[in-house]
């Protein structure tokens, strides 16, 4: 429940209201021109302390709080927009279906799908004695352990922790470009 | 009578909740959605057999009433997942969330959620059975099958046999329409629940 105070209320007509919810056995909570009321006043309550100097209305609810019309609205707008935008790449980007598969012919630009491209980049071009079959799964693990690997830099260091993750992923973009555009 | 309780209800008021576009959890559900309804959609017609499997992509996409853009749906919607749940991952570790014991426990699940959404990607790149995802088949197998101690068995469950076969399309099919989307649901629940406790940015 919403009380508001007229422009002109003065702080000791504000204390004075507050001490009656309080006294209803409300809680309140004072800002800007508003008191939060929690619990709700009942009526017999309400109407006197609406009747009190400096008290312009005394509402429900609070009138800046969305309803669950106002959430529904926005949420399905926003649906709609990112449905609206991936069929229209959809449309202008369509799948495509080369060839039936032939197991005999080997096409000469073999590349794997852009999230493993990195990975096969590093595999093409890594010299022999770097042990390139153990990254993706040193990666994997030290993406899981996060948490506890990075701890002490996120904590004492959080610009480096930042810069680190940064310079990961740069590396790791830059690699999949390269092997892309190969 | 229940016009006037609808409207009693709707006028209810409700926390404030971040916009759908900000909020990169409910933009992976959604998405995720889309996945399941346009997934569904293309398994009324797709055949996960070698002979029948680009045959049947060939009608989806050719004859079938907006197949083509169905499927395109389908396809760009994978990608925009695994992009939303890199993010989502990004995101958790600019605000370093994963130092709070509930966003270790997240963090871990955004993971897995990631290697799933690229699991997903793999085993869907294959579907068609064309010359492309044959050979691309054939390359992820071989960058699997490398990885020191599960590469092997992981590259055998994928190929199901020594190399890329009719069995491999059947398994690729069965993990992507059957076990990785439930896999994905339960991590979906799991990343609400971990949301209710405070662990998710």
């Amino acid at each position: 429940m919403i009380l508001r105070f007229t422009p002109g209320a003065t702080a000791e007509q504000r204390e004075a209201v507050a001490a009656a919810v309080r006294a209803a056995g409300s809680a309140v909570l004072a800002t800007d021109g508003i008191l939060s009321i929690d619990p709700p006043l009942d009526e017999g309550q309400a109407v006197p302390i609406a009747a009190l100097p400096g008290v312009a209305a005394l509402l429900a609810r609070d009138p800046r709080a969305p309803t669950l019309r106002d959430q529904l609205l926005r949420t399905t707008g926003a649906a709609c927009f990112v449905l609206g935008l991936l069929v229209l790449v959809a449309a202008h980007h369509p799948a495509r279906l080369a060839g039936p598969a032939d197991p005999l012919h080997t096409p000469g630009d073999l590349q794997p799908f852009w999230p493993l491209l990195a990975w096969y980049g590093v595999v093409n071009r890594a010299p022999g004695w770097v042990p390139v079959s153990l990254l993706p799964l040193l990666g994997g693990l030290v993406l899981l352990g996060w948490p506890l690997i990075a701890r002490p830099l996120a904590e004492r260091r959080p610009r480096w922790h930042t810069a680190l993750g940064a310079a990961a992923v740069a590396a790791y973009l830059a690699l999949a470009l390269v092997e892309a555009t190969r | 009578m229940i016009g006037s309780a609808l409207r009693a209800w709707m006028s209810r008021p409700t926390a404030p909740r971040e916009s759908l576009l900000r909020d990169l959890g409910r933009l992976a559900v959604l998405l995720f959605g889309v996945e399941v309804v346009t997934g569904s959609l293309l398994a009324l017609y797709y055949e996960p057999v070698p002979e029948a499997a680009y045959r049947s992509v060939g009608t989806i996409t050719g004859t079938v009433t907006l197949g083509w853009l169905v499927r395109s749906l389908h396809h760009v919607t994978g990608h925009a997942l695994l992009v939303v749940v890199a993010l989502f991952l990004a995101r958790a570790f600019l605000l370093r969330s994963f130092l709070r014991p509930a966003g270790r426990r997240a963090w871990v699940l955004a993971v897995g959620l990631l290697f799933l959404a690229i699991a997903f990607l793999m085993t869907g790149s294959a579907l068609p059975w064309d010359q492309e995802a044959y050979w691309r088949t054939v390359i992820t197998a071989n960058l699997v099958s490398g990885i020191p101690l599960l590469g092997g068995w992981l590259a055998d469950v994928f190929r199901g046999g020594p190399e890329v076969s009719g069995t491999t399309l059947v398994r690729l099919f069965a993990l992507h329409g059957l076990v990785f989307p439930w896999l994905a649901f339960g991590g979906l629940l799991l990343a609400r629940r971990f949301r209710r406790q405070g662990g998710m940015p």
